[in-house]
């Protein structure tokens, strides 16, 4: 049986997924994330309920988009480009927090089917030119995107509560990177049971820019000459006005003295 | 304390960001170095995309000439007449440095010439400056002065359209200045930085330019160079993030007054000495870097 995925939230509207099984959704808290001038990333709540004997993952996913590289080889004995490089068909953000040892609570085969790991990323990961050293370039993206935090893996953050009427439930405080880009994620939470993943469902969660940061970044896209023309006349005032007040200073300075 | 970045679409401490543009900034007005082959690769470090931190790089470096040449103005270190020569020279070099640029991406191998440019660059001049200044400092002579007198008998005296340069106590043919500051332009374009690093030493070895007026006059030239290149990048990549500009320039403008105080403080041969070791620490760390297994064989192309 496919047990109820529960996750609630206080602050903002609800993101409700559709979920086989009668389960009755899912969402996250906050659901939305305002990136306003003093944005410094966001503490997330991820609850639920599962059936007793459950375990569980909890997968947030950004949007898949073609990214560009250039390749580092060896020439002689210094390293430079000598490449450029696209991937695509794989998440701008893959990080997944489980209940417990993951290699315990889904098969290899699951693991691809639902694509719950590095290996199964790499597997659908496109890489353009075609001559490439494949094999590597989805190597070093992974260790690339580690590195940036924006791949990660962690078991033992899901907790499981005491069983009640409803199930299980289980809770996931998730420290939402300052890094990450605004966009719509995915977040979803996967049941498992037997080595099996028996229920999933899936909340959004938007990441926008608000206020001054949104109104600017809209001038710096739409209206490139104004925004370009600002930026020079800005930095021009600044730097005469800081002259100006600086050079008033030291002539107090040297009058003090 | 954290800050959003609109353009750079990242969030970062504020704190960290004005320390970064004050530490350029020092070095921008302690030597009329623009700060951008120093402060691009730390802004990387941090987490800003390599595009946004270029270009918003220049629109910072905008703000801290204008305070380092308007604190040189007023010192009377910039030489205006020379200035207008070199920056006519420099952007005429910059445009075919962007030219040889494209070529040699064509040809699948920029990305080598570029680095190998750096390193003879920086190795080149950095030893020249580090070695003459010291051997000056043991001495005990002053540069600068004897650095004003042109030598009039030489070759270059003999060039056409002769003009004085009372400002920097010179005479040279204008084609001098302007093919020098052509040969920066170039080199700068290459090398993707405003070129203050390369300038200035060529200004004082080379045109005999008081070091002190060179540097004035250097920030004087990237002034407007780098307003260009601010404007250019705004309107055809987008990336210039005035957020980040205006920390950076918060921190660079008030580090660029100390820096040309400290500046005035300091005998030229001193100056030189001090600018020659950063020149030659920024070409170690990337030869270092050229040898030195990466940690990842993939980078952000730009314009991502």
């Amino acid at each position: 049986m496919a047990a109820g995925l529960l996750i609630s939230s206080a602050m903002v509207p609800l993101a409700v997924a559709t979920v086989q099984g009668g389960s009755p959704g899912l969402t996250v808290t906050p659901a939305v994330v305002d990136m306003g001038a003093l944005y410094g990333g966001a503490n997330l709540k991820v609850e639920g309920t599962v059936a007793p004997g459950a375990q569980v993952l909890v997968v947030v996913r950004g949007p898949e988009a073609a990214e560009a590289f250039n390749k580092k080889g060896r020439l002689g004995p210094i390293w430079v480009n000598v490449g450029h490089v696209s991937i695509s068909g794989v998440p701008s953000l893959f990080q997944r927090y489980s209940s417990g040892p993951v290699k315990d609570m889904l098969t290899r085969e699951s693991l691809s089917q639902d694509q719950l790991d590095d290996a199964a990323i790499k597997a659908q990961m496109a890489v353009e030119p075609k001559a490439m050293d494949q094999e590597t370039i989805r190597d070093n993206y992974l260790s690339l995107k580690s590195q940036q935090g924006f791949y990660k893996e962690v078991e033992g953050a899901v907790k499981l509560g005491t069983p009640g009427p409803g199930g299980v439930p289980f809770v996931l405080d998730l420290p939402w990177s300052r890094k990450a880009p605004p966009a719509i994620y995915d977040v979803t939470a996967y049941e498992c049971r037997d080595g099996l993943v028996a229920s999933k469902t899936t909340a959004r969660l938007e990441v926008r820019e608000t206020g001054l940061p949104e109104k600017i970044a809209a001038l710096a896209k739409n209206r490139v000459y104004l925004y370009g023309m600002l930026c020079v006349l800005i930095a021009m005032a600044a730097g005469f006005g800081i002259d100006f007040i600086m050079a008033r200073f030291g002539k107090r300075n040297l009058a003090g003295h | 304390m954290t800050i959003f970045l609109p353009v750079a679409g990242v969030s970062i401490d504020l704190f960290l960001i004005v320390g970064v543009g004050a530490l350029v900034g020092f070095l921008s007005g302690l030597f009329g170095v623009g700060g951008g082959f120093l402060l691009t690769p730390i802004l990387m470090m941090v987490g800003i995309p390599p595009t946004v931190a270029a270009a918003s790089d220049s629109c910072q470096i905008v703000g801290a000439s204008a305070s380092g040449a308007s604190a040189h103005f007023r010192l009377g270190n910039v030489d205006l007449k020379l200035g207008s020569i070199l920056l006519v020279g420099g952007l005429v070099g910059a445009a075919i440095g962007v030219q040889i640029i494209k070529v040699l991406r064509s040809l699948g191998n920029a990305d080598f010439v570029i680095v190998v440019t750096y390193i003879v660059v920086l190795g080149s001049i950095g030893s020249y400056m580090f070695v003459e200044s010291l051997q000056s400092l043991r001495r005990g002579t002053m540069t600068g002065k004897h650095h004003s007198s042109a030598k009039k008998g030489s070759l270059l005296a003999k060039l056409p359209l002769q003009m004085s340069f009372p400002r920097s106590g010179v005479q040279h043919s204008v084609l001098v200045p302007f093919l020098l500051c052509t040969l920066v332009g170039i080199l700068a374009a290459i090398m993707g930085v405003g070129g203050g690093f390369i300038m200035v030493p060529m200004m004082v070895y080379l045109l005999r330019m008081p070091m002190h007026v060179a540097v004035g006059t250097d920030l004087f030239q990237i002034l407007f160079t780098c307003a260009g290149v601010t404007f250019m990048q705004a309107v055809t990549n987008h990336t210039v993030d005035i957020v980040l500009a205006i920390l950076l320039m918060v921190g660079s403008t008030i580090g660029a007054q100390i820096g040309a105080r400290a500046g005035k403080r300091l005998r030229g041969d001193q100056l030189k000495i001090l600018l020659a070791s950063i020149v030659l620490l920024v070409m170690v760390k990337m030869a270092v870097g050229l040898v030195l297994t990466p940690s990842s064989l993939l980078s952000y192309a730009k314009g991502h």
